[in-house]
């Protein structure tokens, strides 16, 4: 699997592919585990859903990992990212700020 | 405006619509494309006092029962799904389906399977342009039988597909329908089962 890297301005374009830091547990199907991602800028809110294992790339620790999600639309300081899966707490696309995205994401290198 | 037969057929073998593992030409129909029901069916067991919040999200950790039917030793002793009356099943179709950026769809039943009680989907029919991926469905029991179903073959449900006003950007599109870690998402049809013959 390809090295990560930070996320440069110019790549939070539509078709860009980041990956999200999120909580991780079962998800319903074997097929699937459920995502948490606490967004801690702006509105904090938390974005909760059940994603294909496809999507996701785990992290050092067993409970932490990435997810994947694609750049629809950045604008006026929000970016719409979507997720494959189901996203239970918010509509998909998701809203979050674009400063948190910066921070947080990662992109393949 | 709901895509037909000469629409659908072409959608499909151009690759505009895809499907793996790929569709049987019989599953193409007047307005829609049959699907198969898959092997894997989640029971939500039932726990006295358990409250959730579904739209806030939830740990199903320890209440839910995976049958996998494609897995020897399924307790029912062969490859086959039964739902008894008044029950409720999470499953998947046989087939991942992938759909262009211009093309919306919904899932729904089928009225032979309904006559018999079968519901596919609990208010939840929509997918949305440049989706991709197996299609839940929410399997539900009304009538006063069991239900008998042979996991990979039999056709389950119909997907109808909408053209959309405007398409969703390419790039976005295209970026959801790239599976991660392989390098094709359609791989070569092969050889399989004759398909069941097509019920209305």
């Amino acid at each position: 699997m390809s090295k990560l890297a930070a996320v440069r301005p110019a790549a939070l374009k539509a078709g860009s592919v980041v990956w999200i830091p999120c909580e991780l547990t079962n998800g319903i199907f074997p097929s699937e585990q459920s995502v948490k991602i606490e967004v801690n800028m702006g509105e904090r809110e938390t974005i909760f859903g059940f994603i294909p294992r496809d999507d996701i790339r785990a992290g050092e620790r067993l409970n932490l990992g990435l997810v994947r999600a694609v750049i629809l639309n950045a604008t006026n300081g929000k970016v719409a990212v979507l997720f494959r899966g189901d996203i239970l707490s918010q509509s998909n696309p998701v809203l979050v700020p674009r400063e948190w995205l910066l921070k947080v994401a990662k992109v393949e290198a | 405006m709901i895509l037909s037969y000469k629409d659908l057929l072409s959608a499909w073998k151009r690759g505009r619509i895809r499907f793996r593992p790929d569709l049987d030409e019989s599953q193409v129909g007047l307005s829609s494309i049959d699907l198969r029901l898959g092997h894997v069916f989640a029971k939500l067991k039932s726990s006295p006092g358990i409250v959730i919040q579904p739209a806030r999200g939830f740990d199903p950790t320890g209440h839910v029962e995976i049958e996998d039917t494609s897995k020897a030793g399924f307790v029912s002793g062969g490859p086959i799904f039964r739902l008894p009356p008044g029950e409720f099943r999470l499953a998947f179709t046989l087939e991942e389906v992938t759909l262009p950026q211009d093309l919306a769809a919904n899932v729904q039943g089928k009225s032979s399977l309904a006559r018999a009680g079968l519901a596919v989907h609990i208010t939840a029919p929509h997918i949305h342009p440049a989706w991709s991926g197996k299609i839940t469905l929410e399997l539900y029991n009304h009538g006063p039988w069991t239900l008998e179903f042979v996991p990979g073959e039999d056709l389950v449900c119909q997907l109808i597909l909408y053209k959309v006003s405007s398409p969703v950007d390419k790039r976005a599109a295209d970026a959801l329908s790239t599976y991660v870690g392989q390098g094709t998402p359609f791989p070569k049809r092969q050889a399989r089962r004759p398909m069941p013959r097509r019920r209305k």
